[in-house]
């Protein structure tokens, strides 16, 4: 197979580090992007991009911390070049607090991270509802800026890019030879993945540069991540529920949570609410499956099911993909020369 | 009892207020009159990048590194009111660079979370092999200036724009006490050949991505004669330049290129930040700072002057402490002229 002809159904981040992992692995191929959304309006855009994984109850941990190694170094290596500002990657220090000591108080990536101790009692004193901290220095993926890099790094090899939707991952079969899943939540209707399901989060993206430190309450649900022009607040994690529609309640119980924990945020301006459903699942599903019709063939590969950890794995699960469809274009130039005999 | 400040700096203001606070309530006739030739925006404390942060080595002057703890007790007390904002006033961390194992600084358990990196944390600084991460404070000169100038505007200080050529200009006429606060222009008011400009220049650029300070330290060099990087809440400061005895407060082009090359290389990122301006600024240096008593003669008058300043490079990094001291000093002249009966203190 001179050059195989991979679609990569999806543009989220996943969709687009997939896709460029694919270009760098098997630079004969020629690699599509379809999507019908494209930043700003992906799930990956309302994410804040904090890389602190998310622990998945069903992926093997030394799995999940290879994903998160091979990701954090990658995106460690982008914030120390030239390109870290229009790449959107920077360093940011900060504090995760505990109201109670939790039974874990070293996580997997603890070692990954920068600088990882507990907090002092003299940083404790600042949040006087948490009785235990971990201090560490992590990386951040602004959005759009970091999509926008993704796509133009992409479009350097090649690849092309287009607004579909696409309805039933078979349509791709006639001019496609490999199809890559990386749809996030559409899959739970694109290829019917019924362990797949939205937790709806909301956040609030203001202005108050003088918020230099993230701080995140280990609840998970207490949020403040300062980016590059905004800082974004939560938030919420509603499972099951899949409206994209901001609740006023919801932001003023977000703002005054975050308040709480930053008194000067009472000050923040410009005050942007968005939604995005996480695509969550007990274990990531980085995949291959063939599906057929009629004697014809499809290899496809699966990348989806992130949840929350989406930009904190994304590196490491494209690696993966791009390994799978490898071996799928091996599996097919085996077969075609089968099929001469 | 009248009082006269001289110098409109981080200084002049936060002494005016500390005294004000303190004793307007025992001193019912207490009028506090400020004169300075420069206010904000055009101080040097407004150049600064206003980092809390003091010199690596407190030159055997233990009783500038209480001040200093002093300042910053005090404003992290301040962090959490309604007013941090407006005072310019937040958390920041970030790191201090060697190019060798060094002592800890005196002020290693004042700051929060202070500790040495680790080997992943050198290799994002290639040239420095060791170094410190702490989480320390920002205090920005623009708007802490305004902000002590309003407080004061409320407690009904007159403010006077002139340049004051002597001390007995301002003390005649009713004034008991001149808080002399005169920064870098101290020896035009009373010759001291210890006080000597520490001429700074910096870049104010745009890099919001920036969210630590970086500061790198050559000790052959000596302080601030090495790239800086610190990031305020809009513009991030580059600098890196020290001339002791240097007057000029122009900006030169060869500094410039010398902290633009040298911030770039620290990092490479920087080369997208949009430039935009360069300011100098003269450090008012002295061994060690002034603050005391002086008692002045004025024709057959006698008047006191209470001195407070010669705060190089740390300004910020002291000014509360120095308030405090100077206030101090202040109730001690109030007792012996009887205008107090008792110190401020509990009343019994």
């Amino acid at each position: 197979m001179a050059s195989p002809k991979v679609a990569v159904v999806g543009a989220g981040v996943i969709g687009l580090s997939t896709a460029l992992c694919i270009t760098e692995t098997c630079p004969s191929c020629s690699v599509t992007v379809l999507s019908d959304q494209f930043s700003p309006n992906t799930t990956s855009d309302v994410a804040a991009g904090m890389l602190i994984p998310h622990t998945y109850p069903d992926t093997p941990i030394h799995r999940q911390k290879q994903w998160f190694k091979e990701t954090f170094t990658y995106l460690f290596d982008i914030s120390n070049s030239a390109e870290a500002s229009e790449a959107g990657i920077h360093l940011v220090s900060g504090w995760q607090i505990f109201k109670n000591t939790p039974r874990e108080e070293l996580p997997f990536w603890s070692d990954i991270v920068l600088g990882f101790r507990p907090m002092t009692e003299a940083e404790l004193q600042k949040f006087p509802q948490h009785q235990f901290g971990q201090a560490f220095t992590t990386l951040k993926c602004d959005c759009p800026p970091y999509m926008l890099w993704l796509e133009k790094r992409l479009k350097a090899t090649g690849t092309q890019m287009y607004t579909r939707k696409v309805a039933d991952l078979w349509e791709l079969h006639s001019e496609y030879d490999i199809v890559v899943n990386c749809t996030g939540m559409g899959a739970h209707q694109l290829v019917g993945d019924k362990q797949l399901f939205p937790v709806r989060g909301q956040v609030l993206k203001v202005h108050a540069p003088w918020v230099k430190q993230f701080i995140r309450d280990g609840d998970g649900l207490t949020y403040i991540y300062p980016g590059i022009h905004r800082v974004t607040l939560g938030g919420t994690r509603e499972k099951g529920s899949w409206s994209l529609s901001p609740d006023a309640g919801t932001t003023r119980g977000i703002f005054d949570r975050c308040c709480s924990l930053e008194p000067s945020l009472q000050g923040a301006q410009d005050i942007e609410v968005k939604v995005g459903l996480r695509p969550s699942r007990q274990c990531v599903r980085v995949q291959r499956e063939v599906l057929s019709q009629g004697g014809v063939k499809l290899p496809v590969v699966h990348n989806y099911g992130h949840g929350a950890g989406g930009f904190s794995v994304h590196r490491g699960t494209a690696n993966e993909a791009a390994h799978l469809v490898e071996e799928c274009i091996s599996a097919l130039q085996g077969s075609s020369s089968r099929a001469k005999l | 009892m009248r009082v006269a400040v001289i110098g409109a700096g981080v200084m002049g203001l936060s002494s005016a207020l500390c005294i004000h606070e303190q004793f307007h309530g025992l001193v019912p006739s207490l009028e506090l009159e400020l004169y300075a030739d420069r206010f904000t925006p055009h101080t040097t404390s407004d150049g600064a990048a206003g980092l809390w942060q003091p010199y690596l080595s407190d030159r055997g002057n233990l009783q500038e590194t209480l001040w200093n703890k002093e300042t910053f007790d005090y404003l992290l007390g301040h962090l959490h009111s309604p007013a941090a904002k407006e005072m310019g006033l937040f958390l920041i961390s970030g790191y201090n660079l060697f190019t060798e194992p060094v002592p800890d600084p005196s002020w290693k358990n004042i700051v929060l979370g202070f500790r040495n990196l680790t080997p992943k944390e050198l290799e994002l600084f290639p040239g420095y092999s060791y170094g410190w991460f702490n989480t320390a404070l920002m205090l920005e000169g623009r708007s802490y200036l305004p902000w002590l100038t309003n407080r004061l505007t409320e407690r009904g200080v007159k403010f006077f724009h002139k340049k004051v050529e002597s001390f007995q200009e301002v003390s005649g006429d009713g004034v008991d006490v001149v808080l002399n606060c005169s920064g870098m222009r101290a020896g035009a008011l009373q010759p001291d050949p210890e006080l000597q400009p520490g001429r700074g220049q910096i870049i104010k650029v745009l890099a919001p991505w920036l969210k630590h300070f970086i500061i790198t330290h050559d000790l052959k060099s000596g302080t601030y004669n090495s790239p800086y990087v610190i990031p305020g809440s809009e513009f991030t400061v580059l600098g890196g330049v020290y001339q002791h005895g240097n007057w000029s407060e122009e900006n030169s082009a060869k500094d410039h290129k010398s902290i633009w090359d040298s911030c770039c290389r620290l990092l490479p990122a920087l080369q997208k930040a949009k430039i935009v301006t360069d300011w100098s600024g003269l450090r008012p240096a002295r061994p060690s700072v002034r603050l005391e008593r002086e008692s002045i003669h004025l024709g057959n008058l006698q008047g006191e002057v209470i001195h407070n300043y010669g705060h190089g490079g740390f300004g910020i990094t002291i000014h509360w402490g120095c308030a405090m001291a100077a206030a101090q000093l202040f109730g001690s002249l109030l007792q012996e002229k009887k205008q107090l009966a008792t110190p401020p203190g509990p009343r019994l």
